[in-house]
């Protein structure tokens, strides 16, 4: 199993750590999140997404993501 | 501290990082082909998007998630859906995909278009030269085609995103 460093970069060379806000594109467009984890040597994150009336973590790449 | 979560979703990566597309001697997730993943307990469900919509080896691809997912401990479900609500392109490929497939023969094209050269654009993987032409647009699998290095005079396997 690989180290995972807790941080990361967004595409824009922004720093992406867990609590900070950002956007993913979903099904139905882009939508905000709030980061949990960074499995940076994986090169993806961990983000809260609001699903229905709740929310639900959803793994994406970080070059999928930006800084909100 | 690691959570129980966080530990199966390391170990969903490392195995994800292992399967590799049938027809293409890369990893899916280097391939960028995943999208989504959602670890929930012991269900997991990974959203895939298809560099080609009628892709032959998707369903192979599917199957080998669900069954490679599955041996996890911990692991309940796997489900496996396709998204085409963004379209698969060159961008979604990492750097070390584009390398494996170069290493493998496989001509790559540039990322975002453009910055090649030569009378087709098609960079030889075996002497680096532009100088080469195509044979055939139908390759060995719908996402390749035939090209010939006329320096090296080498025929040459060019990945085919959608749309060239």
């Amino acid at each position: 199993m690989k180290a995972v460093r807790e941080q990361t970069i967004d595409a824009k060379g922004r720093p992406i750590i867990g609590g900070m806000k950002v956007k993913v594109a979903g099904e139905n467009g882009q939508q905000e999140g709030t980061v949990v984890r960074v499995l940076d040597d994986y090169g993806v994150l961990t983000v809260v997404v609001p699903e229905g009336r709740g929310q639900a973590e959803r793994m994406y790449r970080i070059v999928d993501v930006e800084v909100a | 501290m690691v959570t129980q979560t966080e530990t199966l979703e390391r170990r969903v990566w490392d195995v994800l990082e292992t399967i590799e597309d049938p027809e293409l001697p890369v990893a899916i997730t280097d391939l960028g082909l995943i999208r989504e993943v959602a670890v929930d307990g012991g269900r997991i469900h990974v959203t895939m998007v298809p560099t080609f919509s009628a892709c032959p080896a998707i369903g192979v691809m599917r199957e080998d998630i669900r069954k490679r997912l599955g041996a996890i401990p911990g692991v309940e479900t796997v489900e496996v859906e396709l998204s085409f609500a963004e379209p698969w392109t060159m961008a979604r490929m990492t750097e070390r995909g584009r390398e494996r497939l170069f290493r493998h023969g496989v001509s790559v094209p540039a990322r975002r278009g453009g910055g090649e050269t030569g009378p087709t654009g098609v960079e030889c993987p075996f002497c680096g030269s532009t100088n080469t032409r195509l044979e055939n647009p139908f390759g060995p699998t719908l996402c390749r085609a035939i090209y010939y290095c006329l320096d090296c005079k080498n025929p040459i396997e060019r990945f085919r995103p959608p749309g060239e």
